[in-house]
């Protein structure tokens, strides 16, 4: 009898505190996609950024539309003009009955290597104003290989708390069981078109039977990808090895510490037994002044998680690259058999 | 040319009576003894010699520096005119004369049909009144295209000075090509447009080589549009094109577009306003005008370019002329990504080639273009056709589609040759010899080097793919170290 009969105010008023159901879906629109590629490979070695803008509906993310970033000098100034430049483009973008809703960036990467903690910072910075964003991340030299490269990501929530409290030792990880494949969450994503763009689209392209993404997909020469692919993953595991060092050092540093603290305490111990024995007051047992007993910082493990991520994708990468070269050399021998 | 000329000429010497050149029209039994050359002096030969060189003289330079074809003198027109100017020559003053034909022209001018028609019709009208004397003299066509020679035609030409002038377009414009990023930004502004809105404008940015002109970006720009007047939102426009400017320095203004089918009238006004920002940007280049037909007029999608040049008459604008240039659709190299779709219906891109034809016919006039699909020029999102496009394929259900287009493929050229060889299909050679080319590119190695190549191959990946599967692996276990191992 309730449902059916209209909500008070009170009870909308409270009801408006519910929780968003989980973003499963992000929905982009072919001109973004477009925009975001000519985009990126326009400025291709150097990487660039853009803001998306769109509509938050439900559970689905739809970004209808995007600007680019103008590539920023280091400089102190052009901090003010960025921002005006960001305000300029949504305001006309808003005349133009564009959504002028941000719900997110877009970031070109270079094979892949995108996990760094200025992305975790940025999506900081903007999940402080915006409920739900997504950073869409374009790969330009994965999709010369005949698939579109394109990722949404999102901070996992339980991530984002920890690095507010900046709170990364190894205990409180343990507490929430959060592995390095915790700390970004891939949406999957869809494409949608306006039917007047899809009506242009098939009015002006006849079907022929081969397109050329099959080219670049049965090219043989995978060699170039492979071998940078590699370079890179060579280069995360030294880092990731630094990292690990850094630990060991860490760990050796504390054990170190605690032996002190230990024979230090020992030594006081039988002192306050001397001096039980000769009457005077005992020592405290703790000292905080002397500097065995500064606590070590540990160091935070975000580094090297994102390393670990980035590891994992070069491998990624490669596992699919490697499948692909399989099945065509299979056809290779098969075509030469005849 | 020069036969109808001369018949003009016969026609004018029967009627005038002149004994012209004394041509014999006997033709009786004296021929055979007597030449039918004559020998005999005309008068007209003698005393008006040096009139007639004149008259030639000055009818060629008229045509000439008024780039009249020479065969106006074939207009139908051209007669009338000449009588009737051989006869107000008898009747008025001859000082009269070029005023009245300045006034007949000036009517012409003011009332008469715009557009390339009336022109002949005007230049005709002027040039007919130099054409009387032509028939007076019964010169010929050949005769005047001789001897364009400059000369003091000064009484016509203090009148008829302002010319009509026809730029050709000198612009070194020949062709366009649109990026697929215009045209989706284009159907996404006019699906967002207000709805009181018919149509929309916007401008184009992009970057110019060789005459080539290739169109990257654009944007919309609010504008107003009612019967008579268009008003365009200009500060937009600049602070638009600033801020785009900020990102890509190199993407320049180069001219509009607009949706709706055809040119209209103030499509002429917006395009002066282009042209002006064009001009105070110090840019060579007209700007481009591009239409985008989104009502889909005709069953079909349109899209055209335009590149205008002026028609005028003196310092009086008459009409602009849209001349269509040949408009290529293409995608940067880098969007060709293959995604093949739900549909599997796989596509190749091709250029929209429009023929080159120079309207020269109605003042916003364009031919009917039929576009030719050149050969296959790369790139084609399949994701961008359909509607809904529910997940991105991954490597592997992207190679298993090229795999399956590589094998349909195979089935007809199979297929294909097979009809040949039995003779239901009528051979092409060139198809023929393009399949022989195609095996022949294949390399031969003996079957003991392939084997090697390829079990290498073979090996390299395999080599790889256990690399990675080893890091992941460490990746899990030192993780799990690092976390769980607080001894402390």
């Amino acid at each position: 009898m309730a449902n059916t009969m209209p909500r008070s105010f009170l009870q909308a008023a409270a009801t408006s505190e519910e929780v968003a159901p989980p973003l499963r879906v992000v929905q982009i629109e072919g001109l973004a996609v477009l925009k975001i590629i000519k985009h990126c490979n326009e400025f291709l070695p150097s990487l660039v950024t853009g803001q998306l803008l769109g509509l938050d509906v439900g559970s689905v993310l739809e970004v209808t539309n995007c600007f680019p970033f103008p590539i920023r000098e280091e400089d102190e100034e052009i901090e003010a003009d960025g921002a005006n430049y960001q305000l300029e483009m949504m305001r006309c973008l808003r005349e133009v009955n564009v959504d002028n809703n941000t719900v997110g960036w877009y970031q070109s990467t270079l094979m892949g290597s995108f996990q760094t903690v200025e992305l975790i910072e940025t999506f900081m910075n903007y999940q402080e104003n915006i409920r739900r964003c997504v950073c869409i991340v374009y790969d330009p030299s994965r999709s010369a290989q005949g698939v579109l490269a394109l990722k949404a990501l999102k901070l996992t929530d339980s991530f984002m708390d920890l690095y507010r409290n900046n709170n990364f030792t190894g205990e409180k990880l343990r507490e929430k069981n959060l592995s390095w494949v915790d700390i970004f969450e891939e949406i999957p994503i869809k494409v949608s078109n306006s039917a007047l763009a899809s009506a242009f689209m098939t009015e002006l392209e006849p079907e022929l039977p081969v397109k050329q993404c099959d080219y670049d997909r049965l090219k043989l020469s995978t060699a170039p990808y492979m071998e940078r692919n590699l370079e890179f993953l060579i280069d995360c595991m030294e880092d990731l090895s630094a990292e690990q060092n850094k630990f060991q050092y860490y760990y050796r540093n504390l054990s170190r510490q605690q032996a002190q603290q230990q024979t230090w305490l020992q030594k006081r111990r039988v002192e306050n037994m001397a001096r039980k024995a000769a009457g005077e007051e005992p020592l405290p047992e703790e000292d905080p002044a002397n500097p065995i007993f500064k606590p070590i910082l540990e160091p935070s493990r975000v580094d090297s998680y994102l390393i670990t991520n980035q590891i994992s994708n070069y491998c990624n990468q490669i596992n699919g690259v490697a499948t692909q070269s399989f099945n065509r050399l299979y056809l290779m021998k098969a075509l030469h058999e005849d | 040319m020069s036969t109808q000329s001369s018949k003009v000429g016969s026609v004018g010497e029967n009627s005038i009576g002149c004994s012209g050149s004394g041509e014999s029209k006997g033709k009786g039994t004296l021929p055979g003894f007597v030449s039918s050359e004559p020998r005999q002096t005309t008068l007209n030969s003698t005393y008006k010699k040096d009139l007639q060189v004149d008259v030639k003289r000055r009818v060629g330079h008229f045509i000439y520096s008024a780039a009249l074809p020479f065969n106006v003198m074939n207009d139908p027109y051209w007669l009338p005119m000449a009588w009737a100017w051989a006869s107000a020559e008898q009747s008025v003053k001859s000082h009269a004369v070029p005023s009245m034909i300045r006034d007949r022209l000036g009517h012409t001018v003011r009332n008469g049909p715009t557009g390339f028609g009336s022109y002949l019709v005007r230049s005709t009208h002027r040039s007919s009144c130099v054409s009387a004397l032509l028939l007076q003299e019964k010169l010929t066509l050949a005769e005047v295209c001789a001897a364009a020679v400059p000369l003091s035609l000064s009484a016509l030409r203090s009148h008829l000075m302002a010319v009509l002038q026809f730029f050709p377009p000198s612009s070194p414009v020949v062709s366009a090509k649109l990026h697929a990023v215009v045209l989706f930004n284009i159907c996404d502004c006019y699906v967002r447009r207000p709805d009181q809105a018919d149509r929309v404008i916007g401008t184009l940015l992009g970057s110019v080589s060789d005459g080539v002109i290739e169109i990257k970006n654009s944007y919309a720009v609010p504008h107003n549009e009612s019967a008579d007047q268009v008003a365009l939102d200009v500060d937009y426009h600049r602070n638009m094109y600033l801020s785009h400017l900020k990102v890509n320095p190199k993407e320049v203004l180069v001219g509009w577009f607009s949706t709706g089918f055809g040119v209209s009238g103030g499509s002429a006004l917006i395009h002066e306003f282009y042209v002006k920002e064009l001009k105070e940007a110090q840019s060579s280049i007209p700007p481009i005008h591009l239409t985008v037909d989104t009502g889909f007029k005709n069953g079909e999608a349109s899209i055209k370019g335009y590149v205008s040049s002026n028609l005028s008459l003196g310092d009086r604008p008459l009409a602009a002329q849209f001349q269509e240039i040949p408009l290529d659709l293409r995608m940067i190299e880098a969007e060709r990504v293959g995604c093949t779709n739900l549909d599997l219906s796989s596509l190749n891109i091709l250029h929209l080639f429009f023929s080159n034809a120079i309207s020269t016919v109605l003042e916003h006039g364009t031919m009917r273009i039929d576009f030719e699909a050149a050969d296959s020029c790369p790139l084609y999102v399949d994701i961008l056709k359909t509607t809904v496009v529910d997940k991105l394929p991954n490597d592997l259900e992207g190679m298993e589609a090229s795999m399956e287009r590589l094998h349909s493929l195979l089935d007809e050229i199979y297929k294909y040759v097979g009809d040949v060889v039995e003779g239901r299909v009528a051979p092409d050679n060139d198809i023929g010899r393009f399949l022989a080319d195609t095996l022949a590119s294949v390399p031969r190695m003996s079957p003991a080097a392939f084997d090697k190549v390829f079990n290498d191959k073979i090996q390299d990946n395999l080599a790889l793919v256990y690399l990675s599967s080893l890091v992941k692996t460490q990746l899990g276990i030192a993780e799990k170290l690092n976390t769980a191992a607080q001894i402390l």
